[in-house]
């Protein structure tokens, strides 16, 4: 499994405030992905900048994505979605430039389209010519010699063009318009933003299960095993998301995702940003949960592998040993509530301790047996 | 622009004219290249005209449309010859004429100075508005 973990913009505790100063940090952070966002053509002045980080992440592991324009009216009239597009076009040159791996868009509200194949048609007529445009700028032989210092724009893929989830009701973009679009047009990724799914979904993402649906769902209608994502707190009312928190402070918990991950994700190849008003601090706090869960999953196998080692030992078969456990837990159990229905009797510590005497005799052997 | 912060996590971004009118563009880039870490947006009233020929919306429409587009809990402005506080947020929207007339900033501060302890509902942001 790749997971690679990463905060939208230059980390809040960089003491520099450019791409590559950022960067730096990411890396010293342990972190290995990062999402920036541009919102107009690349200047001059800019374009040190860009090429700059291009040039680090294509000399180091670290992934670099693009955002596209924070707000979209794709589906809006034809000015509104020629505006968009002019804002977008800036952020297909500057993700050759930094060497983007993703180029994530939204598509805004429906506009005059109800939801439906006829919205999502159009969406995909846009898309395509998106991915087209992307595939043109990055492949243009005319530009070779002028490039030569860019490696990736000769030797890596076109970035891939990400369409985002949304998180309001009147905004298109649930996770099934995302996939049929995505299923239409080659060169195009499903972003599935977590915060966005869960209010959405009226918090739907609560446990490793909902995880679990969500991925088998996108792998099942849309295939593949690479995916791209945003995970934040988030606030949401009525299937809306209002604005976002930090992890620590929403009902969207990361655990149950990390749990997830651990447990299943061995088929992933994901990238993770953090979009959270903390940015690379919840990108650690999820780096951190993702850690323990798989150490906890590790401790599970461990126990697993020791139960069977016992079992063989002892001559039981391993659903044997495990009732024995589960019947001394029992025990061990039944006499902890003792304890806690008797304190005040006269010897309560030496009646509650009677049972677990009980359970260790059982057990007493197997340890016997193990030394 | 000025960063402050409140409750750790909280930060609130001040966005003014900038001394050259026509590096503007840049810094509303620079604001929104963060606006997702922002929990209270104040617009100076001096910049709305100029950011909202820059988002294309109309003047009225640039706290709401902003509000939609970045999903900032807050968005607020304070114009001082009116007395009238305007603030966009989560639940709704308030426009409060305030009992004394003051400066935007100072509105600022005991809009921020109230919003804690008034919460985060329409009634309590409706409170905090009017403080100055």
């Amino acid at each position: 499994m790749s997971l690679k973990l990463g905060p939208a913009g230059v980390p809040l505790s960089c003491k520099g405030r450019t791409i590559v100063e950022g960067m730096d940090d990411i890396t010293s952070l342990g972190l290995d992905a990062m999402e920036i966002q541009t919102v107009r053509t690349v200047q001059p002045k800019h374009f040190d900048q860009y090429w700059q980080a291009g040039i680090l992440s294509w000399d180091s592991d670290l992934e670099m994505n693009l955002h596209g324009p924070y707000y979209a009216e794709l589906l809006g009239s034809k000015r509104e979605r020629n505006r968009t597009l002019t804002k977008m076009e800036a952020s297909m040159q500057a993700g050759k430039i930094v060497n983007a791996r993703h180029l994530v868009y939204h598509v805004g509200p429906y506009g005059e389209y109800e939801p439906g194949t006829e919205a999502n048609e159009q969406v995909a007529n846009i898309f395509s010519g998106v991915v087209d445009r992307v595939h043109q700028i990055w492949g243009d032989k005319s530009e070779e010699e002028d490039y030569a210092a860019f490696p990736w724009v000769h030797k890596s893929k076109p970035s891939l063009v990400g369409i985002e989830t949304s998180g309001r009701q009147d905004l298109w973009g649930t996770v099934e318009e995302v996939i049929e679009v995505c299923n239409h047009v080659d060169g195009t990724v499903p972003v599935l933003n977590m915060a966005h799914i869960h209010a959405r979904g009226h918090g739907r993402m609560r446990t490793s299960e909902d995880y679990s649906e969500l991925f088998e769902q996108v792998r099942k209608d849309y295939g593949g095993k690479k995916f791209y994502c945003h995970f934040a707190g988030i606030e949401h009312r009525m299937g809306n998301a209002l604005h976002y928190t930090q992890i620590k402070k929403s009902d969207l918990k990361f655990e149950p995702f990390a749990e997830f991950l651990a447990e299943e994700g061995s088929w992933l190849d994901i990238t993770i940003i953090s979009d959270s008003p903390l940015l690379e601090h919840d990108a650690m706090y999820m780096l951190q949960h993702y850690d323990k869960a798989r150490q906890r999953l590790l401790e599970i196998h461990a126990r697993e592998e020791r139960r069977i080692k016992l079992a063989v030992e002892s001559g039981m078969s391993s659903e044997e040993l495990e009732m024995l456990e589960k019947e001394a837990a029992e025990a061990r159990k039944a006499s902890s509530d003792g304890e806690v229905e008797k304190p005040d009797s006269d010897k309560p510590a030496k009646k509650a301790k009677k049972p677990v005497a009980k359970a260790k005799g059982k057990m007493m052997s197997f340890d016997k047996d193990e030394d | 622009m000025t960063f402050g912060e409140l409750e750790g996590a909280r930060t609130v971004m001040l966005v003014d004219m900038a001394s050259d009118p026509s590096r503007l563009a840049e810094s509303w880039g620079a604001v929104i290249g963060r606006i997702r870490q922002v929990h209270v947006l104040f617009i100076a009233p001096e910049a709305i005209d100029a950011l909202s020929a820059l988002e294309e919306v109309s003047a009225a429409e640039l706290l709401q449309s902003i509000r939609h587009r970045s999903l900032v809990p807050h968005v607020c402005t304070y114009l001082p010859n009116e007395r009238i506080a305007l603030v966009e947020h989560s639940l709704g929207s308030v426009s409060v004429q305030t009992k004394t007339e003051c400066q935007p900033l100072e509105w600022l501060a005991a809009f921020l100075c109230e919003l804690p302890s008034a919460g985060p509902g329409q009634a309590g942001v409706e409170h905090a508005s009017g403080g100055c």
